[in-house]
């Protein structure tokens, strides 16, 4: 009897062993960290380096210089490791990747001219070097967002256009972001085609439905903006601004009381949108209805609004109060 | 007896709970939540170890039997730790991906995969970029003001507001980028700008598609007529009172002077401006600003008065219409003196022994004549408070301590004149006659009296007074004034009666001197009483009195008797207006 009960104990505890154990891998087993690299390492690349140095083949020179360039920037020593590749790309100007990472390395030193100017020496020397695309739309896209330099945001959509050839699986979201640059850009006809690509590969892709349903209503073809709108809204029918917008094509094109109607939903998703509001208070002026006009008006007074925000106000203030 | 389940319904509950737990199990690779997939684990798990401890047997020893459960328990509790491990692998594999090979790790043959988050279209609660474009609005050069015969009297040269006539600041105002802008400038801001004429939805429109934005500026057309407006500044010369002419069928203003006066091109800048030139300016407004004689007041239509004996035309108007007299040749006395209430003294007139010239008894054509003063307190006693207090109403006056809404102009500054501080002011019998001749508390604008005349002369209707015809952007007008009534004050009748009242004052009466050759003038002069001693002097008139265009109303503040100062004022403005030589 005793052996059974002992028995018992150890079954339950067996049994209980693996529970606690599950239960202390909730934390992730792997975690995303910079790799280690022990300075001791440097040492070795510098034997290297010496041994190169002493021999007569230069591509091997310039590999011990560019081997220890890496090592050094894995040490975030970014001017070393720039000195290493500069001594590997005078042995051997051909290397993509040297110029790759004195790009990279420039990059992080906050030298933009010098790095845009070794990415693209690096894509030159072989063009379907996906990283330093990558790499140099990560450099333009920290460029292009606080500057309209039209050079730097071209170069952008083509960057784009480049990795979405590159990665047909990301084909869509590259030429996606690529028809957004082209539209800052004001190449619309580009934009557009940038967005019928995007479209052909992923039709229900909602974003590129919504901008070019902007690019015909910017054209005038407010047929083609309301189809687009419509296909958006049916898969994202809590997406505020499509209201919003498809209201103002259905005001462009006259249907005063659907534009009130889509304006009024945008407000229901988003209550404090005030370009929803300015634009439902002008519908109804347009329709004489002036009270639901002042009431929305005296809405927006509550709000803060933007410079052009408050000029939109103060013309509806004035449309309203005219005689 | 206990009653054993058959083996092989065991055997079968065992297998099914096996496949049942092979199914949670499997269905547990799906799940992301941690919690619930260790939960699937251990239940599969232990539905597994039925029909497996089935399969192992209970033959043998003791010891055999422990031996096997022990293999068991450690085969599963490995299995449970296995398979969490190979799951976290799976789930993990981006961040692995990521701390094997990131993009910022020079060297490394791996190529990332682009990593674009996506979320469900269901959930999305805004599309596309979120980009607006920066919207800037072409402000165009402001509008130029023009009078109603095109004459140019505000316009932008080199980015300075300027005006050609620099006596017209009390009317347009000015627009000073030091002290804003005032007058016709402001009030007419909007349609000046171009605001007036910006859509909001363009506006929306630009921002969301980056489109242009148009603001066209509108120019202003007046009702006021240069000519008349000159004549009435040179009548009136450099002395401080106020001139206002009136469109009869329409109300328009067609001059409205005003002195002192200031000039508003001293308070604009030039563009780009100097210190010099802000310190010039600033200079003019200090001066401005700490003259005593306000010439920054438009005394118009901003300027209260007592309105003397002007005011009677209001008396007998009301007395008229409301059939207190029947008629104006009724029976109306001019004694000396009017004892009125207990304690206060008696009402009195200008000069003694005035019913030797209005006779004895007269009537009301008589004693408007010659502005018998007993005589309208008597008149003014018999409407009574309330019934005086009424159609001092319709005329536009109200009572300081009850004053609602606006002026009747709206095109520019303009304060709403009163008959008494108070309505029970008006109820004392003393009060009452004094306001009915022309004293007590009334303190009425140089405005609220041409409108008294231009309403006489209009069939009884007064109409709202204006300033801007229209604005216009190009061929497109944005704003016309249209005439406005506001009221029937008296009837057409009594209007025609009042009329013949003040025509005959033109010709027998105080007024006699405005007469001019070849028209025929309605006329009533007023002689206010000031603190000072010295009266103001004031005059309306109507002309031609068989078909009124003009309605004119004149003060000259201290200018002493109205026939003396206001009277000529009046007379050359009207002879200018209809073109007769005085």
């Amino acid at each position: 009897m005793r052996l059974r009960r002992l028995w018992r104990m150890w079954y339950c505890a067996a049994i209980i062993a693996p529970v606690v154990l599950l239960a202390a891998c909730s934390e992730p087993l792997v975690e995303p960290r910079a790799p280690r690299t022990p300075t001791t390492v440097i040492d070795r690349y510098n034997a290297i380096v010496a041994t190169a140095e002493a021999g007569d083949d230069l591509l091997a020179r310039a590999r011990a210089y560019y081997d220890r360039g890496n090592i050094r920037f894995e040490q975030q020593d970014y001017p070393g490791a720039i000195a290493d590749y500069d001594q590997a790309l005078a042995l051997d100007p051909s290397m993509s990747r040297a110029f790759h990472n004195r790009g990279l390395a420039y990059a992080l030193l906050g030298e933009y001219d010098a790095a845009l100017r070794d990415y693209a020496q690096a894509i030159r020397l072989d063009p379907a070097y996906r990283r330093a695309y990558e790499n140099r739309v990560q450099l333009l896209e920290q460029l292009t967002a606080s500057s309209s330099d039209e050079t730097l945001l071209q170069q952008l959509a083509d960057d784009y256009g480049s990795l979405a050839q590159l990665i047909p699986e990301a084909e869509a979201p590259y030429r996606y972001r690529q028809g957004v640059i082209l539209v800052r850009l004001g190449d619309r006809t580009a934009a557009r085609e940038a967005f019928d690509a995007v479209l052909r590969a992923r039709p229900q892709d909602v974003d590129a439905l919504y901008e070019r349903a902007l690019l015909h209503y910017s054209a005038g073809d407010l047929n083609a903006a309301l189809a687009d709108l419509d296909a958006a809204l049916r898969l994202s029918p809590r997406a505020a601004n499509a209201y919003y917008t498809r209201g103002l094509v259905r005001y462009a094109q006259g249907n005063t009381r659907d534009a009130i109607a889509d304006f009024g939903q945008a407000l229901l998703l988003q209550p404090a949108y005030p370009e929803a509001l300015i634009a439902r208070a002008s519908a109804y002026v347009e329709q004489g209805n002036r009270t639901a006009a002042q009431a929305d008006l005296q809405r927006l007074d509550d709000l803060q609004l933007d410079p052009v925000l408050q000029q939109a106000r103060e013309a509806l203030r004035q449309r309203i109060s005219a005689p | 007896m206990q009653r054993r389940v058959p083996d092989r319904v065991r055997a079968l509950i065992a297998w099914i709970a096996g496949g049942l737990g092979v199914l949670i199990l499997g269905s547990g690779l799906l799940i992301a939540s941690s919690t619930q997939w260790r939960l699937h684990l251990l239940t599969g798990l232990w539905l597994i170890s039925f029909p497996t401890r089935r399969l192992l047997g209970q033959q043998g020893t003791i010891a055999d039997q422990s031996l096997r459960r022990l293999m068991l328990v450690a085969f599963f509790g490995f299995s449970a730790i296995g398979l969490q491990l190979v799951r976290s692998q799976v789930t993990q594999s981006e961040a692995t991906l990521r701390a094997v090979a990131s993009l910022t790790q020079p060297g490394a043959p791996e190529q990332p995969r682009p990593i674009f988050p996506e979320t469900d279209p269901i959930e999305r609660t805004a599309l596309g970029s979120g980009r607006v474009f920066p919207v800037t609005i072409n402000a165009g050069i402001r509008g130029r003001i023009f009078d109603r015969y095109g004459a140019v009297v505000a316009e932008t040269i080199d980015g300075r507001r300027t005006y050609p006539n620099p006596a017209l600041g009390h009317l347009i105002g000015f627009q000073s980028r030091l002290y804003g802008t005032t007058g016709l400038e402001a009030r007419f801001d909007a349609q000046l700008s171009g605001v007036a004429t910006l859509s909001p939805i363009a506006i929306l429109e630009a921002r969301l598609l980056g489109s242009t934005v148009e603001q066209v500026p509108a120019d202003l057309t007046l009702t006021l007529d240069s000519r008349l407006q000159a004549a009435a500044q040179q009548a009136l010369g450099e002395r401080a009172g106020a001139v206002v002419l009136l469109d009869v069928p329409t109300g328009a203003i067609l001059a409205m002077a005003t002195y002192p006066r200031f000039d508003p091109n001293q308070l604009t800048l030039p563009e780009p401006a100097t210190q010099a030139d802000v310190d010039r300016v600033q200079a003019a407004w200090a001066e401005l600003n700490a003259r005593t004689d306000a010439p920054l007041l438009n005394r118009a239509t901003q300027g209260r008065y007592p309105p003397g004996s002007v005011i009677k035309t209001l008396t007998a108007a009301a007395a008229l219409d409301s059939g207190t007299l029947a008629d104006p040749l009724a029976p109306v006395t001019c004694p000396n003196l009017l004892p009125t209430e207990a304690g206060a003294p008696p009402v009195r007139n200008a000069v003694d022994n005035l019913f030797r010239r209005t006779g004895d008894p007269s009537d009301l054509v008589r004693v408007y004549a010659f502005s018998c003063n007993t005589a309208f307190a008597q008149i003014g006693l018999s409407l009574g408070a309330d019934r005086f207090l009424d159609y001092a109403r319709r005329f536009g006056l109200q009572t300081a301590d009850t004053r609602t809404g606006t002026a009747d102009l709206r095109d520019i500054p303009a304060t709403i004149g009163t008959i008494a501080n108070e309505a029970s002011f008006l109820q004392r019998p003393a009060a009452l006659a004094d306001t009915a001749f022309g004293q007590g508390q009334a303190l009425v604008t140089p405005l609220d009296m041409a409108q008294l005349a231009a309403s006489i002369a209009n069939e009884g209707r007064l109409m709202r007074p204006y300033l801007v015809a229209e604005a216009r952007t190009g061929e497109r007008v944005i704003y016309q004034a249209q005439p406005e009534p506001l009221r029937q004050v008296v009837s057409p009748e009594t209007a025609r009666r009042m009329l013949d009242i003040m025509r005959t004052s033109v010709e027998i009466g105080y007024a006699q001197p405005i007469a001019l050759p070849g028209v025929s003038v309605g006329a009533k002069t007023g002689t206010a009483e000031t603190p000072r001693g010295i009266p103001h002097s004031w005059i309306i008139a109507v002309a031609p009195v068989e078909q009124p265009r003009y309605a004119i109303a004149v003060i000259v503040e201290y200018g002493g008797e109205g026939s003396r100062s206001a009277l000529p004022v009046a007379r050359q403005v009207l002879a200018a207006a209809l073109e007769v030589t005085p």
